[in-house]
């Protein structure tokens, strides 16, 4: 394994990689600080540039996008009071107080580091836990690969925000848009209409770009007119050393670190929940864990730790299942996805066999990408800030025109433009009738290898159903996914409760 | 029947009409002799679920309004969450879908010219016509600025792809001169 790691830095420390990884992490920082910009956004206007790099140049600035994403959406919880992205939310709890008090500049320090740590922590997971799996996932048959779809296609769908309903109608309905095209095993063209260009389906890219890219534009273009650009305040750097946090006050907080990377690193595994709500579960675990609750909205550190630190760890987390199973939990995890097939690559137990030096170059892009995240924030800090005010009328055409260029370059074909429209226009659509989007990506993702995985399954049981129920781990994924469905029926159906988030939001 | 009842019923409506038009076409796919499971099963069962979920919604809605009714109209904050909570609470007036339907407008007209007329062009007027349209109403539109940011951002884009990652974008109508 560490030869394998060698082998990856060595590739990821060539001039053109770290470069690479550098406007990775920059861009990526921008797009989670600037609020209405997302980590997929990042993603789907990189993805054209990938296409002429080699796989581990292109993954590693996928990566490293991803990386620079999540983190950024500290800068604007802190300066703004606005968080980048969901994963900051909690930050905006203790790190909006901190800003007040005069200590904006530590709140980013600790933000930053324990980033950092966050992200370390969930990469050793990640090392450590994706090749043990991928190993079992090698004995893993159709039936096996359709529960567990069918398992985290309901985890997704009732975990979603919003009712259970809607979740669980958005990845039905996504998995209907994934039977357009040539149907799995008998080859019959399905909803085609006649079409060639649909012969193939829909691609997994210009979905997302549409439902989350293009639909982000049009809802923002809803607002444009009566907006007005967030200003920073100002925030002096002098008399600030190191980080702007004491050696003391970082050895004390490590626990904290600890215990909250783990909430992130176990929470990024499931599907459907991802950093969005790890960073408020470790704020919640974070305060009633602390000798000092009582300063927590205050503007203690330990709230800011806690969040950073297991929003980061969401990364590594988020990786295992995509790597070892080819299952993403989520879209950001879903257009990496994209960007491994666009360069012929297969996400899945075989790629530790067929593909090992590339997923070791993608752990060493994902360390060196955590390091440059680390440097970028800290040093580029008065950069990003300044980058916090462009207007978004000038911003959201130009994204809207290179996610069209992203689209263009995956076939030379106007017709995905046309696709990323339709798509951007029902994922607005989900917006106004509160629909969450992300079942219906994970239900497009997830659809096909469900459906694929039946029917073989099927052919291998000579069409009897009772080997999907008879397999021990597929008979164990389809009962959670039927004891999941129950069980937040019974909590759909039974008198509301407070929950924990919203005694949370009170205090 | 309160506004968000209307709306949260009108959601289960479009489930269902969505489910029955999968279904009719799920109907029309060629079928493989006796087998049960063939490249019709997954549609059917996938549509009927949604027109499942549409009445569900239907049910949801209309039992969202008993309690409403039950509670004394104290609004619906103790049952399903409205259909915008978690989107941002987007309330646009008019003048926010004028916006959206003129950038939707825009988009499609970039995209049917984009092959003909090329991208240089087309991405310069179609930036400075969208500048115009998003510029907040309390800000000055200005079109000076806008042109050159425009066709700065449009040759960039086209010289940085065609050139440096030889991703062959249309030229259109500059074919002849960018070769």
């Amino acid at each position: 394994m560490f030869d394998m790691l060698l082998h990856g830095f060595g590739a990821v420390l060539s001039l053109d990689i770290l470069l690479l990884v550098t406007l990775g992490v920059a861009v990526g920082i921008v797009f989670g600080a600037v609020p209405g910009l997302t980590a997929v956004m990042a993603i789907a206007l990189c993805l054209p540039m990938t296409y002429g790099l080699s796989p581990a140049a292109g993954l590693a600035l996928l990566v490293a996008l991803y990386i620079g994403a999540t983190s950024g959406g500290l800068i604007s919880a802190i300066l703004l009071t606005i968080p980048g992205t969901p994963s900051s939310i909690a930050t905006c709890f203790d790190g909006a107080p901190m800003m007040e008090k005069g200590e904006g500049a530590k709140a980013l320090g600790v933000g930053i580091v324990f980033s950092f740590i966050g992200t370390i922590l969930s990469i050793a997971a990640l090392m450590f836990i994706a090749p043990s799996l991928a190993r079992i996932a090698l004995s893993f048959g159709p039936h096996e690969y359709f529960a567990i779809a069918v398992f985290s296609l309901t985890l997704i769908a009732t975990l979603s925000s919003g009712s259970m309903i809607k979740g669980i109608f958005a990845g039905v309905l996504g998995f209907a848009f994934a039977t357009v095209g040539i149907a799995p095993v008998d080859a019959i063209p399905r909803f085609t209409f006649g079409q060639v260009e649909l012969n193939s389906g829909f691609s997994i890219l210009t979905v997302l770009v549409g439902v989350f890219a293009i639909a982000e534009v049009i809802k923002i273009a809803e607002r444009a007119r009566s907006e007005r650009t967030a200003v920073a305040p100002p925030m002096s750097m002098k008399a600030i050393r190191g980080f702007g946090f004491s050696w003391r006050e970082f050895f004390g907080q490590l626990p904290n670190a600890g215990r909250s990377s783990a909430i992130g690193i176990g929470i990024g595994i499931l599907p459907g929940i991802g950093a969005g709500t790890s960073n408020i579960i470790s704020y919640i675990v974070a305060k009633k864990r602390s000798r000092q609750p009582e300063q927590f909205g205050k503007g203690t550190i330990e709230g800011v730790v806690a969040s950073e630190s297991a929003n980061n760890a969401g990364i590594g987390g988020a990786l295992i299942p995509l790597l070892t199973l080819g299952i993403p939990g989520d879209a950001v995890t879903a257009i990496l996805l994209g960007g491994f097939m666009i360069h012929g690559i297969q996400p899945g137990p075989m790629l530790f066999i067929t593909q090992g030096p590339l997923v070791y170059t993608i752990f060493a892009a994902l360390v060196l990408a955590a390091v440059m995240m680390v440097v970028l924030e800290f040093y580029g800090l008065r950069i990003f800030i300044r980058l916090l005010a462009i207007p978004k009328h000038i911003l959201l055409p130009i994204i809207l025109v290179l996610c069209a260029v992203g689209a263009f370059g995956l076939s030379s074909r106007i017709f995905d433009i046309w696709t990323i429209l339709l798509f951007g226009l029902l994922g607005y659509a989900f917006v106004k009738a509160g629909i969450p989007a992300a079942p219906f990506i994970i239900g497009f993702i997830l659809g096909p290898m469900a459906e694929t995985n039946l029917r073989r399954g099927l052919m291998l049981s000579e069409g009897s159903f009772a080997g999907f129920v008879t397999n021990p781990i597929s008979g164990v994924f389809l009962s959670l996914a039927a004891a999941s469905v129950l069980w937040h029926t019974y909590r759909a159906i039974r008198p509301a409760r407070q929950s924990g988030v919203s005694d949370l939001l009170r205090a | 029947m309160s506004a968000i009842d209307k709306k949260e019923g009108s959601i289960g409506a479009v489930m269902i009409a969505a489910g029955a038009t999968y279904l009719y076409l799920a109907q029309g796919l060629p079928r493989r002799g006796m087998d049960v499971v063939d490249s019709a099963f997954v549609p059917t069962v996938l549509a009927v679920m949604m027109c499942v979920l549409g009445v569900l919604q239907i049910v949801a809605a209309a039992r969202h309004r008993h309690d409403d009714d039950t509670a004394g109209g104290r609004g619906p904050d103790a049952g399903e969450p409205k259909a915008d909570a978690g989107a941002g609470q987007l309330r646009a007036g008019g003048s926010g879908y004028l916006t959206v339907l003129m950038t939707l407008g825009l988009i499609a007209g970039y995209t049917a010219l984009l092959n003909s007329v090329g991208f240089p062009i087309m991405t310069a007027i179609y930036l400075f016509l969208q500048f115009l349209v998003l510029t907040p109403a309390d800000a000055r539109p200005r079109p000076g600025r806008y042109a050159l940011i425009a066709v700065v951002a449009a040759v960039s884009i086209f010289a940085t792809f065609r050139y440096g990652f030889e991703l062959m974008l249309p030229a259109g109508w500059l074919a002849g001169m960018l070769g």
